[in-house]
């Protein structure tokens, strides 16, 4: 059983190799690429490999431990590099793998010609082995050492181009938020450890409840805590935006499609844990539908194209959150993979977009600001078309890959909790708004930029739109893998495919197919009504929205909630103030300062008493006589007769 | 191959080391046979390394000749688990050392020599002493080449770090030594034979209440040098010091107060657990103040040698085995982040972060290995320090909650001083035309980091040939230290007894030492 999939350690292992050879063995910035797209290729084709094999199981045999070598025993605490082959795994190293392989070669195109491509790829390459450990392994800790590994990566390719001090910024930024979830995964893993005795999730899923019931919430909410720091949901969502400053493709990859769902993935894979506690479910799910109302609510006002994207992809990972929260970890899952089709796609399309206005604008224009933009889409053909394309699936419109999976999600809202459902509808009429918002001022209605300007935009080569092209067709047709039970019986492959990881969970209730259908119609109207809504403003430049909406409402959304201003104030800066204190006040003068006081007072005692050594023989006689003295009272305690 | 006396050699060699540089003359002659010398010691090692035999619990290579026998001392030593990987990493670090810091030394280069040499010396004596009286005197003979090599780094501050450090030490010492003759004292009261053999001294049954005292000379030895907040002080202006003494120290807690006090540790644990705790989180915010490199460094030391601390005095095995893991794991990441920075700062003559910055493009190679030297002090999983850090975590995390919460906030604050750091030296703007010419690594340099990249690297990704050499011994400490607790008279074992007999233990120990008189 176990060596039929021992090549799997080769999958993370490619990468890393490239990553190693790319550091190591090659200066040349052409090869570079070559090296990096060839090792994901690689382990693409091994994971494809895999996906057959396990299909060609039954159906309950479809979960596969493959240990590499023991890694950490002392005692009673054992754990092992070891990998984890069953269908949720794979399903996300084919995402992992499929999207980065697509986001690699894309990456020739549009950092080919950077001076330091070598280190970029390398960098890459590294991220897919993290990313690739993080979801293969088969315990909390190998999770641990990807999910940090990936951090790491983000870290370095946020601050890719360092020399810009807000990228060198905005990198720190992220890690050090990003450490402040994994010190909560940290805190959850040691509890887990106490209780359940073992950190691989075979064992720790398989502890009988009533062992964990008291720590269970705690163990639940502690990792959550860890899922929101990695997957940017509110409160710790600040780094994402700001991770923007990274090389788009890396946002593609890292900040769409894979790291940031790595949070989704978890809380996925934990789902026998997360289901023994209702209050981390609902704080998942409550988590997971106000950060997708939140985060929707500022992108709708951001000019920066990235930064609404990254908006976006905060708000698509709360729906993920959502659906995980009401208990269907399978739409969570299925938007996740749905969602890194199109998401990726938008933001190549968006870096396809920069790509060409940074060599088309005049100095001193920002290439990233849709008000430097309009009327790209005769200019841009191909990245319109699937922008469009991908702007529609994420808009949930049918059939798009964005509508099944959103709808899914719906679903689950719907029948368990009807209030967040809600919130997750008035969410999709945003997300349609501002992402159609995006497609009109980027390509829609007429150019802002002048006529030289125009005249150098031209349609990006051929290395970076076929990408665009194979994901377009992905988010188009993507969706069919899980059809809805409405449409036709037996054709959610998608759902039969996880159904024996999410076994164990209790059967969801599900509404009749009239009340399914209905649900349909209302999501498809709302979207519709977005859609007209982002028309009439930004094609029709109607301005009813400025004499309804409150100036107030619109600030608040600009400026994003004033989040980071409040977390300067109340975290940032009384820390920097308690290390200043404690650096100047408590260690400095307190305790060094006394102690100098106590050796400058032995010094100066020392040369008070230097002043004894005379050099006189009889001084120091009479002074022994003397002691000789006091010792015989002392001792005797006898004063003479 | 064990026919050959390998301990007596590794600690003897740097002495016979010490000896020929005296003839040598001309600093390149007196490097080679430092280097050489420290190299050789590294290979003797090796031998003794792989002759180890991990599965047995008691020490190895014993050597023993009888040497003040009216007083019951030999030379007796010996290496067990701990010991060895201890000495090991002593082993690698000097002959890296050494070569590191080939052209940072340039003045009084064959004094440093020496005096590095006798330093490793009285270090591994202090690793493979069985004998309490000689661990002693090896503990003590550390201070004469440690107080020259402060003199020879001549920071501007030195005179006064060495005398906060001295004053620390002089007072540790005579705690210690005061302990040290009282325990020898305890076992010919008990068994009417002097003797400073340690194995012996670990079966004495010490009353409670003396024991609570003895406990704390030893703690008060070890915590000035681990150091342990607020002994701290003298870190800052002898950094070079630091990370061998929290070897040292850590060894002394582990060797000396964990198997002899173990009724005392009941009490004294968890004071010790949250003073290490909170010495972790104060640390690490004040490296957050800093913008001096090497006091930053320092000051995360001492942050880090909370953890060691709090992995000893978990007194369970995941504690001890992550201290023992981090100790080696901090020599590598601590001295190679400070290394490094020595590097730099030959170069531009400044410990001034915000003199530098936009160095990414112009030393590539110094700042890769910078990088991995800060994560790997920042516990970066698949580096070494994770590896302890985690396992610390999981010790205490069983006997203390809340100690290893607060402890693990340490895992945030590293993060942040870290890669500020980082942010301020390398990252950012190029802005100060006098950095633009630095020089990257040389071969030598790059050879010495590197060696000590692959060792982070290698325990990280696979840190069990460590915890296995260990295991055994470490199961044998517990043993020890729990099968005392047991047989120790019936009623101390509560904590209400124990804080009302204190006043008592001060008694009788002014009462032993009347009787000594």
């Amino acid at each position: 059983m176990t060596e039929s999939f021992s090549y799997v350690w080769l999958i993370p292992f490619l990468p890393l190799l490239g990553a190693f050879i790319n550091v190591f063995c090659n200066r040349n910035p052409r090869v570079s690429g070559m090296i990096a797209c060839a090792a994901v290729a690689t382990s693409f084709l091994l994971v494809l490999a895999v996906f057959f094999q396990l299909i060609g199981l039954p159906a309950g045999e479809r979960s596969v431990d493959v240990v590499v070598y023991s890694w950490i025993t002392t005692g009673t605490f054992a754990v092992d590099v070891a990998f984890l082959i069953d269908p949720l795994s794979t399903v996300m190293m084919l995402v992992v793998t499929g999207v980065g392989l697509l986001i690699h070669v894309y990456s020739i195109g549009y950092m080919g010609k950077d001076t330091c491509c070598v280190r970029y790829f390398s960098y890459l390459n590294l991220f897919m082995f993290a990313m690739l450990i993080l979801v293969m392994g088969n315990n909390f800790l190998l999770m641990f050492v990807g999910w940090e590994g990936v951090g790491l990566c983000s870290y370095l390719l946020i601050g890719f181009w360092c020399e810009r001090q807000s990228a060198a910024n905005a990198g720190m930024k992220a890690f050090v938020v990003n450490r402040v979830g994994d010190f909560a995964f940290i805190l959850g893993l040691l509890l887990i450890f106490l209780y359940a005795g073992s950190l691989t999730y075979a064992d720790v899923f398989a502890v009988d409840p009533n062992v964990l019931a008291p720590v269970i919430t705690a163990i639940t909410l502690l990792l959550f805590i860890g899922a929101m720091g990695k997957s940017a949901q509110v409160p710790l969502h600040v780094w994402l935006p700001d991770a923007m400053e990274g090389p788009t493709p890396v946002s593609a990859l890292i900040h769409a499609a894979t790291m940031v769902t790595a949070g989704v993935y978890m809380v996925a894979r934990c789902h026998a844990l997360f289901a023994q506690s209702a209050t981390a479910m609902t704080a998942v799910a409550v988590v997971g539908a106000f950060t997708a109302i939140f985060a929707a609510y500022i992108a709708m006002t951001q000019y920066d194209i990235k930064r609404v994207l990254a908006y976006s992809t905060v708000s698509q990972l709360g729906y993920m959150f959502l659906a995980c929260g009401v208990g269907y970890f399978t739409a969570g899952i299925f938007h996740l993979v749905t969602h890194a089709f199109f998401k990726a796609l938008l933001f190549m399309g968006a870096g396809s977009v920069i790509h060409a206005l940074e060599h088309a604008l005049e100095k001193g224009k920002d290439p990233q600001d849709l008000r430097n933009m309009g009327g790209l889409s005769s200019l841009m053909p191909v990245t319109y078309k699937s922008m469009l394309l991908a702007t529609l699936a994420i808009a949930g419109i049918a059939p798009f890959a964005g509508f099944f999976s959103k709808d899914l999600i719906l679903l689950g809202a719907f029948v368990n909790a009807p209030v967040l459902w809600v919130v997750a509808l008035a969410t999709a009429v945003m997300t349609a708004f501002y992402m159609f918002r995006l497609l009109f001022m980027t390509f829609g209605g007429k150019t802002r930029m002048n006529p030289p300007e125009t005249e150098k935009v031209h349609e990006s080569s051929r290395v970076i739109t076929i990408p665009l092209v194979l994901l377009a067709i992905l988010s188009t047709v993507g969706g069919f893998i899980g059809i809805p039970h409405v449409f036709a019986k037996g054709m959610d492959r998608f759902g039969g495919f996880l159904a024996p990881v999410f076994s164990g969970l209790p059967e969801a209730p599900v509404p009749s197919s009239s009340v399914e259908l209905a649900l349909m119609v209302l999501t498809l109207l709302l979207a519709a009504a977005g859609i007209w809504g982002a028309y009439t403003v930004y094609i029709r430049g109607n301005t009813v929205f400025d004499r309804l909406v409150p100036r107030a409402l619109y600030t608040l959304s600009l400026r994003k909630f004033y989040v980071d201003e409040v977390y300067d104030a109340l975290i940032v800066g009384p820390i920097r103030k308690i290390a200043w204190g404690f650096s100047r006040i408590v260690d400095a003068l307190i305790i060094d300062g006394g102690l100098t006081l106590a050796a400058l007072t032995v010094r100066s005692v020392g040369n008070v008493i230097r002043y004894s050594q005379t050099g006189v023989v009889q001084h120091y006689a009479l002074i022994m006589v003397i002691g000789a003295l006091v010792v015989i009272v002392y001792v005797t305690g006898y004063l003479g007769p | 191959m064990t026919d050959l006396p390998l301990l007596s050699l590794i600690i003897w060699l740097p002495v016979l080391g010490a000896i020929l540089l005296l003839f040598v003359k001309g600093d390149v002659a007196a490097r080679w046979v430092g280097f050489g010398v420290t190299a050789l010691v590294f290979i003797l090692f090796a031998v003794c390394f792989g002759a180890f035999k991990s599965h047995i619990g008691d020490p190895q290579f014993v050597e023993r000749i009888p040497w003040i026998e009216t007083l019951g001392v030999s030379y007796y030593v010996g290496a067990d688990g701990i010991s060895i990987l201890l000495a090991g990493i002593t082993a690698l670090m000097w002959p890296l050392a050494l070569l590191g810091t080939w052209t940072i030394v340039t003045v009084r280069v064959r004094a440093y020599q020496v005096f590095m040499l006798l330093m490793q010396t009285t270090l591994m004596g202090v690793f493979f002493s069985l004998d309490l009286f000689q661990f002693f005197l090896f503990w003590e003979g550390m201070l004469i080449p440690m107080y020259f090599l402060i003199g020879i780094w001549g920071y501007e501050r030195s005179s006064m770090a060495a005398l906060k450090f001295f004053l620390f030490a002089i007072f540790g010492s005579l705690l210690m030594l005061a302990a040290v003759i009282t325990l020898a004292f305890l076992y010919h009261q008990a068994h009417g034979v002097l003797t400073f053999e340690m194995a012996a001294l670990y079966q004495l049954a010490i009353p409670p209440e003396v024991q609570f005292w003895l406990a704390l000379a030893f703690i008060a030895a070890f915590a000035v040098k681990v150091p342990m907040v607020p002994f701290h002080t003298w870190l800052p202006d002898a950094i070079v010091l630091a990370v061998v003494l929290v070897k040292m120290a850590a060894y002394g807690f582990i060797r000396l107060t964990l198997p002899m006090f173990p009724d005392a540790l009941a009490e004294l644990a968890p004071l010790m657990c949250g003073a290490a705790a909170a010495g972790i989180v104060y640390g690490a915010l004040i490296a957050l103040a800093q913008s001096d490199i090497r006091r930053m460094i320092a000051y995360s030391t001492i942050s880090h040698a909370g953890f060691v601390v709090l992995g000893v005095f978990a007194l369970n095995q995941h504690g001890i085995q992550g201290a023992v893991v981090h100790i080696v794991s901090l020599a590598l990441s601590t001295g190679g982040l400070f290394l490094a920075a020595m590097m730099l700062v030959q170069r531009r003559n400044t410990w001034d972060m915000e003199a530098y910055g936009g160095l990414w493009h112009t030393i590539p190679v110094f700042s890769a290995f910078l990088l991995i030297f800060s994560l790997a002090s920042v516990g970066l999983p698949g580096l070494s320090n994770f590896v302890g850090e985690f396992l610390i975590l999981v010790g205490v995390f069983q006997q203390h909650a809340a100690i290893a919460v607060v402890a693990a906030t340490g895992v945030i604050l590293a993060a942040v001083y870290m890669l500020r750091m980082y942010r301020k030296v390398i990252f950012g703007p190029l802005t100060r035309d006098e950095n633009r010419g630095i020089k990257d690594l040389s071969f030598r340099e790059t050879a010495v980091l590197a060696c000590m990249t692959l060792f982070i690297i290698g325990i990280g990704v696979y840190p069990n040939p460590v915890l296995r050499t260990m295991e055994a011994s470490v199961q044998k400490l517990l043993v020890q230290t729990h099968r005392l607790a047991e047989t120790a008279p019936a009623g101390t074992s509560g904590t209400s007894t124990e804080a009302a007999s204190r006043p008592v233990g001060l008694d009788a120990t002014r009462g032993i030492s009347q009787d000594n008189r």
